[in-house]
């Protein structure tokens, strides 16, 4: 069998949707590779977090340009991979086809801290024009490739998240309640996502305070200026939760609210669906695109309107998110991501 | 699934806990797979309190819970043997922290009954995340074994309604030391408003200026709609059901810092320090200066708290335990 090398190293260092994402397909995609004859194999600084099907590969990191530069491709080499798959950036002189998953581009909206943004302009215009094929998650990350870097639209495969089995609905929102300070019996409103700028927490906060709702912010602090000033405004920071923890908020909260910048896809709206949570959130181009009809969608000065309007009509939204949400599986992720696979290995 | 429900608190009173198991009930009968039973030992008066707290509760009331899936007892006394899986509600620990707000009976025994009923109970349920917060300190109650489970607002509390007429601020309360009824007067005067005071006679010697007695849910949402504002200076509460009812009317609310009252009014009322009639005077007037955007979030806040959710929240408490 072929080896099929997915670059792992997000696994167990809490980097929210990007690892996500890869502890979800690595969960999903030996079914469908066995059946393309290939074998998954894993490289991670974490291999005792990697499942059954795939191939634990121990590559530790000191320096992300050493690993992207050197050792990852010397590990390539040496495991005779026909293919490797990665997020962002490409291994330098990979001795195989690379098939590159780009999340978002937000570092292209000047919504990304100056370091970050320095090497994302340089790294990642490259990876979408050398990799075989490169995986978006929605169609308007796919559409921001072939304007900003003019990739032909056919070498794009359009694979959306799904939603991981720990969302899901109880009879009712019933949280238990644990040694953290939030008051999960109590109504409030719920913002998932690393604490940055491009997420708006604050928005999502002014808003819920407005609408007589407690905000309780669930991710890690990128960006300590926002967390200030969300904890001064009286927001709940829960910082990085287990995604156990993460599925009793989604369905203890009266609603979601997501008034992101700028998404490449908008994990937590498909999350807080399946949980059974109504979501309101603002028109960006891939929060539409994923929330399809079943949210609140607002502009971001109507959001406190939109949240009553959410707690009001919590029944028929609930029922319309459950029915989206389904539509976001892991296993068709997975099954895409083979088939492209398999379209690199023939080009 | 057949639950057994301790209905005694509708006997004995109309103030929170009443609310509580009324409001409870009144959502939870006819969901389908749920069999309710309503368990009371009535009678008002010494002797029956008496019969109540120290036969029924503790042992009648275990013997009875042998045909049950759950018992669900709405106050902290509870069987010392249940044979079946236990809840208890806990409002508040006013008998832990002010025994002496407290009649002399419920003062001796109280305190026992309660530590013996959250050992008992396999769930607890407390009303408010401070009343979780003191279940932990000072009863050293598992924090796993607590659920939260806020109170809601009876429908009879909007803003659309007859309203009461004059110019007067509202307190209400049941006319007891732990109401602080004496610095809403205090306040009142200072700030140069009639205030009014609703609620039942109590013990401790209280007397208020602008009593109005005890009134119906109908009399008293007319009240608060007709009122400046709701004065609730309460020195201690599990939960503080007025704060919500007054918003729900479309009132503003000027109450304590601190603890349950600061908890349930979630940024959407005045707060003050109850010990101090100047700061609670000084509150009426900012809640007269702020009164449109309090009575907007105010009245978003109220809508938040149904007896649905906090029913929903019971019922799969229930179902986890059988």
């Amino acid at each position: 069998m072929s080896l099929v090398v997915v670059d792992a190293d997000v696994l167990g260092r809490r980097r929210t949707g990007d690892e996500t994402y890869v502890r979800n397909l690595l969960r999903t995609l030996p079914g469908p590779a066995a059946e393309a004859g290939l074998d998954i194999a894993a490289v991670t600084r974490h291999p005792e977090l990697v499942p059954d099907g795939v191939l634990p590969v121990l590559l530790p990191a000191r320096s992300q340009e050493l690993r992207m530069a050197w050792t990852l491709p010397r590990t390539l080499r040496r495991l005779g991979a026909v293919l490797t798959h990665t997020q962002y950036a490409l291994p330098f002189r990979c001795p195989c086809p690379v098939v590159v998953t780009i999340h978002d581009l937000s570092f292209e909206h000047g919504l990304m801290g100056r370091r970050d943004r320095l090497v994302f302009e340089r790294v990642v215009p490259r990876a979408a024009r050398e990799a075989a094929r490169v995986l978006t998650v929605s169609e308007r990350t796919k559409r921001d490739l072939v304007e900003h870097y003019g990739i032909p639209p056919e070498r794009i495969v359009v694979t959306p998240n799904g939603v991981d089995p720990a969302f899901h609905p109880l009879r009712a929102a019933g949280p238990k309640s644990s040694s953290d300070t939030v008051s999960l019996g109590m109504p409030y409103a719920l913002a998932v996502g690393a604490i940055q700028e491009r997420k708006n927490q604050p928005a999502a906060l002014a808003a819920a305070r407005e609408a007589g709702l407690e905000l309780v912010v669930v991710g890690p602090v990128k960006d300590e200026r926002v967390a200030a000033a969300l904890r001064e405004g009286g927001a709940r920071l829960e910082g990085y939760v287990a995604v156990e923890r993460l599925a009793e908020l989604y369905r203890g909260a009266a609603c979601l609210v997501q008034a992101s910048r700028y998404e490449g896809f908008g994990l937590p709206v498909v999350e807080a669906m399946a949980s059974g949570t109504p979501v309101v959130t603002v028109p960006d181009a891939a929060l539409v695109e994923v929330a399809g009809d079943a949210a609140v969608v607002v502009p971001e000065a109507e959001l406190a309107a939109g949240i009553r309007r959410a707690v009001e009509e919590r029944d028929t939204l609930a029922a319309a998110g459950l029915e989206r949400a389904r539509a976001f599986t892991w296993e068709a992720a997975a099954r895409a991501t083979v088939t492209a696979y398999v379209e690199a290995l023939d080009r | 699934m057949r639950v057994g429900i301790d209905t005694s608190p509708l006997v004995q009173t109309r103030a929170g806990t009443a609310r509580h198991v009324r409001g409870l009930l009144a959502e939870l009968a006819g969901r389908p797979g749920l069999e309710l039973v309503g368990l009371e030992s009535g009678g008002e008066g010494r002797l029956a309190s008496v019969r109540r707290d120290a036969l029924w509760y503790p042992f009648r009331l275990g013997h009875v819970s042998a045909k049950l899936d759950v018992l669900h007892c709405t106050t902290f006394r509870a069987p010392v043997s249940p044979r079946a899986p236990l809840v208890v509600t806990v409002h508040d620990l006013g008998v832990l922290r002010h025994p002496e707000a407290f009649p002399r009976w419920h003062r001796m025994t109280g305190a026992l009954a309660l530590r013996g009923g959250v050992r008992a109970a396999d769930a607890v349920v407390a009303v408010s995340a401070f009343t979780r917060d003191e279940l932990v300190a000072r009863l050293r109650v598992p924090v796993e074994r607590i659920r939260v489970v806020p109170n809601g607002v009876d429908p009879v509390f909007r803003a659309d309604g007859p309203a009461a007429v004059g110019d007067y601020a509202l307190a209400v309360g049941t006319l007891e030391p732990r109401k602080n009824l004496a610095a809403a007067v205090e306040a009142a005067r200072i700030a140069g408003i009639e205030l009014r005071v609703a609620g039942a006679a109590g013990w401790g010697d209280v007397a208020a200026e602008g009593w109005v007695g005890e009134p119906s849910d109908e009399e008293l949402a007319a009240l608060m709609r007709g009122a400046r504002c709701l004065v609730y200076p309460s020195l201690y509460e599990g939960f503080g059901i007025p704060v919500l009812e007054a918003m729900a009317c479309g009132t503003p609310v000027v109450t304590s810092r601190g603890g349950a009252t600061e908890e349930v009014a979630g940024g959407a009322a005045v707060l003050v320090d109850p010990r101090d009639p100047e700061s609670i005077a000084a509150g009426i007037e900012e809640a007269e200066r702020r009164r449109d955007s309090l009575v907007e979030i105010g009245r978003a806040r109220a809508s938040m708290f149904t007896w649905r959710r906090s029913a929903d929240l019971v019922e799969d408490l229930w179902r986890e335990l059988v």
